[in-house]
């Protein structure tokens, strides 16, 4: 598979100069000075460096006169003596073209005559990937133009188990066949001798054989076209069965009927509606039917060799065993990630918690700054920031450990297992790959569904793209994990994930019964590259990469979150009471919960009452999760750290305060209402950047409906975790 | 072999039935060598009846807004090397538009 697809996007055109001195008379002997022989392969199968081997110096590149496509070409001067011209042409996998570059191969071998027409085609063919090469040659055959064969990679056909019998090859081929190994001139002199002899004898290749009603077609259209077929005719007869082209008009019945006799046969689940596409369909399959007969005559087979990447393989993307084996990967990951960051996590926030902000406190102590210049920076920013750098060190750690899947290609193998999943929702298998990609962030998993190119599929997988449980999320959950649930933390962390998948299958699974039935499941066929060893370059890169990334964007929506959060927490309520010691209320002087934003939280407080957690805090958390997951934390040490001064600088102080706030609010059901409360926001809009980039994906209705399904799936959920909660504990 | 049953016709059908999910189920079920298995999966993506996508998974994980939106059929994200990365290769039926 590789060698086919993968490498054709890789193929760049080669230049072309037209040849120019070759006498091209059929019919007779060649002089093979000026004879022309022709380079002719599927990309990537040593073919250049056979032509460099045999032109060595003598070579030159050029644009083919009227084309932009271009190929080399050079002399050869074999060792009895003489000169050939050698025409490197582009890598080619079917003579019927896809691409400019194949369009002149064809047409230099089949529509070409006279001093154009080629003298001898060499097919370069890799011994490694017989099928796709015997296929091409088998159109090469076709053409009536003598024919060499050159085999390349045979060392690498041999590490895979598959032993050529070049003998046997060249006699099933009815054609000389010359094992070469371009690089080192191996075999170069064996073929300058056949090829020479090819150019004295003139002998055209003898084509693969089809099946008995299209021989007889081709024979019948040939017969007909008669000296108009030219020397290609074979392939002109073909052609005009397959429908490439008018055939002239006394070849016109016997080609119509020909067509028509062999249609009846056509399979409708090919193409009903186009018997020359069946016709062309059932030529493919008499040339794989032959490729499939010179390969069982030819190669032999030493059983498939089992690597370990294979055992591997049949463990890790096992029906059974393979879902499991993923989830146990990711908790030990996010296990890991916790155990280890943790006291990364503590010393970093006791630095900023105690020498950044005091030292920052005495600074605008020395300069007499204003009050509220002081609390915005020491409560708000310091705090803030503060609570963003102590993640990461976690951040670091998980990029990295998630890196090392990646590039060794587990990650594959996990896309491989998730996409059984994929099928239960009614998307294409690669739909996981933007929901992988939603992991890290929510914006370019949205732009990832334009892969699909059902418009339906791409309108589900952009509402199920927000329950993904993006990297800004994950600092709320390993804060509240730590303070709730302890050495149990990463597992906490891990059922999160757990939770989003399950969401967005369960979600998908839902919207697809009712509003997407229209979905057919659309079955993929996955091709695993094999493992490798990490690398820490590439490790290094995607880790600094992404840990810059967060830090920036983050960095930016915290500082302007705080700075908004302290500004509404600094204007009065209208109504607002008096402080306790008799300062009246104004600009900076008001108890946060009866500022503008206490006011906007503690009115939607009462939402959350039957989820456990009706405190303004936690609903100020919410309201600015709503803007952007990264400014959660932050918002929530500010609000705390505005009422409770006192406590800021000491460790754990925040997490006192949460605990006593879910004790109040949940009456103390601490541990359901804390559950709760991370599923709503794992479930609930992640944050405006997302909205936009759903709007830009999927339109405003969608968006908007997509918005309300959100919290409405966020409350429910929260709701049911939490009073489920109450009644078990 | 007969043109109905032809192993060229059985890999798409396969493909298209998800009945395999690897290029080594699809040839032990159609009954030919992983390499020719290989070749006419290439020749029915020729042919448009699949399409081949590489899967990557690589993708900054900077937090909401930190990555551009997509152009064209990629994804957005400002990875430097997700070809350096083993990937996916995936093989999937083309219906009709």
């Amino acid at each position: 598979m590789a060698e086919g697809l993968l490498t054709r996007r890789r193929v760049r055109p080669v230049l072309l100069e037209k040849p120019c001195c070759t006498d091209g008379a059929d019919g007779g002997p060649v002089d093979a000075a000026a004879a022309q022989v022709v380079l002719v392969g599927n990309p990537n199968v040593g073919k250049s460096t056979l032509f460099n081997a045999l032109t060595g110096a003598r070579q030159h590149v050029g644009n083919w006169p009227g084309k932009t496509v271009a190929v080399a070409r050079g002399t050869w001067r074999p060792a009895g003596g003489g000169e050939v011209g050698v025409v490197d042409l582009p890598g080619t996998y079917s003579l019927v073209p896809d691409s400019p570059d194949e369009e002149l191969t064809r047409e230099l071998l089949v529509d070409a005559s006279g001093p154009g027409r080629p003298d001898v085609v060499v097919a370069t063919l890799d011994a490694s990937n017989l099928t796709r090469n015997l296929y091409l040659y088998a159109q090469i055959a076709d053409t009536g133009i003598p024919v060499v064969v050159a085999l390349t990679m045979v060392d690498v056909a041999r590490s895979r188990g598959l032993d050529i019998d070049t003998p046997a090859l060249g006699r099933a081929l009815g054609v000389p066949v010359v094992p070469v190994v371009p690089r080192s001139g191996q075999g170069v002199d064996e073929l300058a001798a056949v090829v020479l002899r090819a150019l004295d004898e003139r002998v055209p290749a003898t084509p693969a054989p089809l099946d008995t009603a299209l021989e007889d077609a081709v024979a019948a259209v040939s017969t007909a076209l008669g000296s108009e077929a030219g020397p290609a005719g074979r392939w002109r007869a073909l052609a005009l069965l397959e429908g490439g082209g008018g055939a002239p008009e006394h070849a016109r019945d016997v080609t119509a009927r020909a067509v028509a006799d062999l249609a009846p046969e056509a399979d409708p689940a090919a193409d009903p509606d186009d018997p020359a596409e069946e016709i062309e369909l059932r030529i493919a399959e008499a040339r794989y039917a032959w490729a499939h007969d010179v390969l069982g005559a030819t190669v032999g087979r030493r059983g498939p060799r089992i690597t370990w990447s294979d055992r591997a393989d049949r463990v890790l993307t096992s029906r059974w065993l393979g879902l499991p084996i993923f989830l146990a990967v990711m908790w030990g990951v996010f296990e890991a990630t916790t155990a280890v960051a943790a006291p990364l996590q503590g010393a970093v926030q006791d630095l900023f918690d105690g020498p950044v902000s005091d030292g920052l406190g005495r600074v605008l102590g020395l300069v007499s700054a204003p009050e509220w210049l002081t609390g915005l920076v020491q409560d708000g920013l310091v705090s803030g920031v503060g609570q963003l750098l102590s993640f990461a060190p976690l951040m670091a750690i998980m990029f990295v450990l998630l890196a090392v899947l990646e590039d060794s290609g587990y990650m594959a193998r996990a896309a491989f297992v998730v996409d059984r999943l994929m099928r239960v929702i009614g998307l294409p298998g690669k739909a996981f790959l933007p929901i992988i990609v939603g992991f890290g962030c929510n914006v370019p998993a949205l732009a990832g569904t334009r892969i699909l190119r059902n418009p339906r599929q791409r309108l589900l997988l952009g509402l199920l793209i927000p329950f993904v449980s993006c990297s800004a999320r994950l600092t709320v959950y390993v804060l509240l994990a730590g303070i709730f649930f302890g050495s149990q933390a990463g597992t906490m962390v891990f059922v999160m994930y757990v939770l989003s998948i399950a969401l967005v299958v369960g979600m998908g699974w839902v919207l697809r019964r009712v509003a997407f039935r229209d979905l057919v499941d659309d079955p993929l066929l996955l091709e695993l590259p094999p493992y490798r060893r990490p690398t820490l370059r590439v490790m290094g890169v995607q880790t600094w990469q992404k840990l810059r990334a967060f830090l920036r964007t983050a960095s930016g929506i915290i500082v302007a979150t705080v700075t908004a959060v302290w500004l509404l927490s600094s204007i009065p309520m209208p109504g607002a009471q008096a402080a306790p010691s008799g300062e009246p209320v104004s600009f900076g002087h008001v108890a946060p919960a009866d500022s503008v934003f206490g006011g906007v939280s503690r009115a939607v407080a009462p939402v959350f009452a039957p989820a456990g957690f009706d405190d303004w805090h936690a609903s100020a958390a919410l309201v600015t999760g709503f803007v952007a997951k990264e400014a959660v934390v932050a918002t929530t040490a500010q609000t705390y750290s505005a009422e409770e001064p006192a406590d800021v600088h000491r460790a754990g102080a925040l997490g006192t305060a949460l605990h006593d706030t879910f004790e109040r609010t949940s009456g103390g059901h601490v541990v359901p209402a804390v559950l709760a409360f991370m599923i709503f926001l794992l479930a609930y809009t992640p944050c405006m950047t997302t909205v936009a980039a759903q709007r830009a994906e999927i339109g405003t209705r969608a968006t908007l409906a997509g918005i309300g399904m959100q919290l409405a799936v966020a409350w429910i959920l929260a709701v049911a975790v939490f009073q489920i909660g109450v009644l078990l504990t | 072999m007969t043109t109905a049953t032809s192993p060229l016709r059985q890999v798409l059908a396969e493909v298209r039935a998800g009945t395999a999910r690897t290029l080594d189920e699809i040839a032990a079920h159609v009954g030919v060598s992983r390499d020719e298995a290989s070749a006419m999966v290439d020749h029915w993506v020729r042919k448009g009846r699949l399409t081949v996508d590489d899967l990557g998974t690589a993708c900054p994980s900077g937090g909401c807004g930190s990555c551009s939106s997509g152009h064209g059929s990629a994804p957005g994200c400002g990875s430097a090397s997700p070809a350096e990365r083993p990937t996916l290769l995936a093989i999937s039926f083309r219906r009709p538009d």
